[in-house]
């Protein structure tokens, strides 16, 4: 079991670095889980880009906004991407409007569920956000979201057998 | 071509003339005339570089923060990314500078 996670600022070609990743793997069995919740036509635009992106490259979609651990995979040989983070922490944090944020144990609960889920697979690659660049001059909720963003990453990192950045298309390796 | 990137207020002009000298062609600040002037800042580098021209580019990352609220400037994030990222691409040399220190990322 390998767990490789992949992190970048919004449209740094990290996406498309992940998927180079996973086929480099070269394992017959490749998921592709799908976090984002489709809302408007700007986000349909971008399901559409990535679904183009892995035309050809013969994954099985798995669209799960959330508790990504009861996804269930038929055996433990297949490799996966979880794309991504942003959407994922997002779904699982504010699907309630009645939910006030409590960042550690939203970070603890979706770092068990990708546990649980690397535990039915041969490898997982992650694409994570760096969203940390813009200051810190928001309203709470973004706070709290942030600050959850930072703890799943720092998380992550620690039992990652790999850590790498994409910068405008280009992998600058932190770890592994 | 030569990429400088990194995040704004970091020493990428200050690193860049030092480390390619004073002679060299820069063109800089291309977030900005992204925004507010694209088509000829894409002619102009297409043009340098159909011509052969040894040039520096230099630009802010800008996508490394919390989604923006307004659709523009979504959108003008991400096609300054692509941008980037197909710069990179047909570059010789990208470098990273942060805290003025640079790095060489291809």
């Amino acid at each position: 079991m390998s767990l490789i996670l992949i992190l970048g600022g919004a449209s740094s070609g990290k996406s498309e670095y992940a998927e180079g990743c996973l086929l480099a793997l070269d394992r017959e069995i490749r998921y592709y889980i799908a976090t984002m919740k489709v809302h408007d036509a700007e986000d349909d635009k971008r399901v559409k880009r990535h679904i183009k992106l892995r035309e050809g490259k013969d994954f099985i979609t798995i669209e799960k906004t959330k508790d990504i651990g009861a996804i269930e995979l038929e055996d433990h040989k297949g490799v996966a991407i979880l794309e991504d983070m942003a959407n994922l922490l997002a779904n699982e944090m504010f699907d309630d409007p009645s939910f006030i944020p409590d960042p550690e144990r939203i970070a603890d609960k979706i770092v068990s569920d990708i546990e649980g889920l690397l535990s039915k697979l041969d490898s997982l690659v992650i694409v994570s956000d760096n969203i940390f660049d813009s200051g810190t001059d928001y309203d709470q909720y973004t706070i709290s979201y942030m600050k959850a963003m930072g703890e799943i990453n720092k998380k992550l990192s620690n039992i990652a057998d790999r850590v790498v950045e994409v910068v405008a298309g280009i992998p600058i390796v932190h770890k592994g | 071509m030569i990429l400088v990137l990194g995040g704004a207020f970091q020493g990428k002009k200050d690193f860049a003339r030092d480390h390619f000298g004073d002679k060299a062609k820069f063109i800089t600040d291309i977030e900005e005339r992204f925004k507010t002037d694209k088509a000829s800042l894409i002619d102009e580098i297409n043009d340098k570089l159909l011509k052969n021209e040894q040039l520096i580019i230099i630009g802010n990352e800008i996508g490394n923060g919390i989604v923006p609220i307004d659709k523009e400037e979504r959108s003008y994030r991400e096609e300054y990314g692509r941008y980037l990222c197909e710069l990179a691409k047909n570059a010789s040399e990208v470098w990273r500078v942060f805290c003025g220190v640079g790095m060489r990322i291809k």
